[in-house]
């Protein structure tokens, strides 16, 4: 009897510990942070699987290989001769697919980081996992291959709705892999919605708009948009006590929006400001001078135009 | 000189046993609640994604091919000692080494049996998708899947006769699973570890049962097509040798052990 009184009274300590913790502010801005069922059970360590899910994602690209473990160019599939000379993601997988492809600059080439493991079998036993595991360098090509990566960037997506790659390299795979600009463009709508602070996100929506549904206003508001957090994002690095070059804004995204709203305000007729704009972009560009340069004189060649046809200054 | 007729009855034995104890059906029941509402979901509205559903039925279908396996062939010889139904079975003309013949082909038998049943539902599985039901890398599979099983029967039927029953079980599952996960890169973390534990981790990879052999999942799940012919006749003559090895122990450990 004593026993189960004295249970009967842990399980009341319990419950009234648990509703005045419930009431509290610490409690209740975390159930408000914690919105999905997932990231109440995973907590942090959903941050370790998304990124897993993703590296899945690039080991589907490649057909189920360790990029470093192939010791052949590329194979099957619908691998072409043209593959295997320009090949602009080896280093980084699928993280190679950023924005940067949506302006046709896939074929840029890199250095391919084949290693050649399976030509260094010390023993049988090795021999023969170097036979059981394939070690050609493969790509997904085709609609029927390459809609195999989406469970995993799904499942990347639903682990950590803050894993902004994902999103883009997500929305990336549905508009220009397998010609799905509509569930592309609802896929990049949800990342804002979930990280509303991302510059490359919102700059993202802004291509989309403009390459795929033609909506030049609506896109030129969103590279407006994609400066401001930005600019936001760089203000915020700035005042971090402990600051890393890891976590400051991409600078090139920033020329990049940049660029952007040069050629659409160079298409209003707005010449001041798109050369405005390539000014900026042209300071974006430090380091690489010959892309600066090229930004200057497009600048100074607009600003010709402008005071020819008689417009007034910005 | 071995009686076949005698190792048969004792296999029947425990063919009849496993289907009985319906842990088959279990895992059957089980692996389709896990696999059904995933073939139901198109994710972003794109069908007829296939490999990531691979990919988790053989993930299935290699868990619960490893449990049913051990738990098989560690119930063999424990039960039936302590239970002193061994008693009448060795007072009847039939050698010990008989009996483990049998108990090996029994176990290996009722778990390649519940091993076809997984191999069809993924067969059905797939090829519904796919209109592929059947390939050639998929009958290469399921074959070293079985030599899988026999050598995974011979190393627990050892332990059953050294450890107690849920000890064997443990070590086993911990072999098993360690050897699928990490037998590959034993001889780079040879070359990773300091003078002394390199010796011991070469030795590990030289002894120990590379069980990483039989699995071919990546080549069914990506399409890859079948292995060389003549590494997967070298890795069935290893299947043979290495569990000879094991059954002889174990047949020198039955013969040893008072009951």
């Amino acid at each position: 009897m004593r026993n189960w009184l004295l249970i009967s009274g842990l399980w009341g300590s319990a419950i009234v510990i648990g509703i005045i913790l419930s009431g509290t502010d610490v409690m209740q801005r975390r159930t408000a942070e914690r919105h999905s069922v997932l990231e109440l059970i995973l907590g942090e360590s959903r941050t370790v699987l998304s990124k897993k899910m993703f590296d899945f994602a690039d080991l589907y690209f490649h057909g189920g290989v360790y990029v470093g473990h192939c010791t052949h160019g590329l194979h099957g599939e619908g691998a072409t001769d043209h593959d295997e000379h320009n090949h602009d993601h080896d280093a980084e997988g699928l993280r190679g697919y950023t924005a940067v492809h949506r302006d046709g600059k896939e074929d840029e080439h890199h250095a391919h980081h084949a290693h050649d493991h399976a030509d260094h079998a010390v023993d049988w036993w090795s021999a023969i996992n170097n036979a059981r595991i394939p070690h050609e360098h493969r790509h997904l090509r085709g609609e029927r291959f390459e809609k195999e990566v989406l469970p995993w960037m799904w499942a990347s997506i639903k682990s950590d709705p803050h894993n902004v790659l994902a999103f883009s390299v997500g929305s990336y795979w549905l508009v220009n892999r397998l010609d799905r600009p509509e569930e592309g463009l609802a896929l990049i709508k949800e990342g804002i919605r979930n990280n509303p602070d991302d510059a490359e996100l919102v700059f993202t929506l802004g291509t989309l708009q403009l390459h795929n549904f033609d909506q030049r206003d609506r896109a030129l508001q969103a590279f407006k948009e994609a400066r401001d957090k930005w600019r936001k994002q760089l203000l915020e690095w700035r005042r971090m006590e402990s600051r890393s070059d890891a976590d400051k804004p991409d600078l090139l995204l920033y020329r990049r929006i940049l660029q952007y709203l040069a050629r659409l305000s160079e298409q209003r007729g707005e010449l001041a400001t798109a050369a405005n704009y390539y000014e900026e972009a042209a300071l974006a560009a430090k380091g690489e001078p010959g892309i600066q340069r090229g930004l200057r004189q497009k600048a100074d060649k607009l600003r010709a135009t402008n005071v020819e046809s008689g417009q007034p200054e910005n | 000189m071995i009686s076949y007729r005698k190792v048969t009855a004792v296999a029947a034995a425990s063919i009849l046993e496993l289907f009985r104890r319906k842990d088959v059906y279990v895992a059957l029941i089980l692996a389709a609640a896990i696999i059904f509402p995933l073939t139901t979901v198109a994710l972003f509205g794109v069908e007829g994604v296939v490999r990531y559903l691979r990919e988790i039925a053989l993930m299935l279908m290699w868990l619960f091919s490893i449990v049913l396996t051990i738990t098989t062939a560690a119930r063999q010889f424990p039960g039936e000692i302590q239970r002193r139904t061994i008693l009448p079975l060795l007072s009847k003309p039939v050698r010990r080494s008989e009996v483990v013949l049998g108990k090996f082909v029994g176990a290996t038998s009722a778990s390649s049996l519940a091993l076809v049943l997984f191999y069809v539902c993924y067969a059905i599985l797939v090829g519904g998708r796919t209109g592929s039901w059947i390939s050639w890398v998929l009958v290469q599979a399921f074959i070293l899947h079985v030599c899988f099983l026999a050598l995974v029967t011979a190393l627990t039927l050892l332990g059953s006769m050294i450890l107690t029953p849920s000890a064997n079980i443990t070590c086993c599952t911990l072999v098993v699973v360690s050897m699928l996960l990490f037998g590959q890169q034993l001889p780079e973390f040879a070359g990773n570890a300091s003078t002394g534990v390199n010796g011991l981790v070469w030795v590990v990879h030289a002894v120990a049962p590379h069980f990483e052999f039989y699995d071919l999942r990546i080549r069914l799940v990506h399409e890859w097509g079948i292995m060389p012919l003549g590494i997967a006749l070298g890795i069935v003559a290893y299947t043979v040798v290495y569990a000879a090895v094991l059954l002889s122990a174990t047949v020198y450990a039955f013969k040893r052990k008072r009951l």
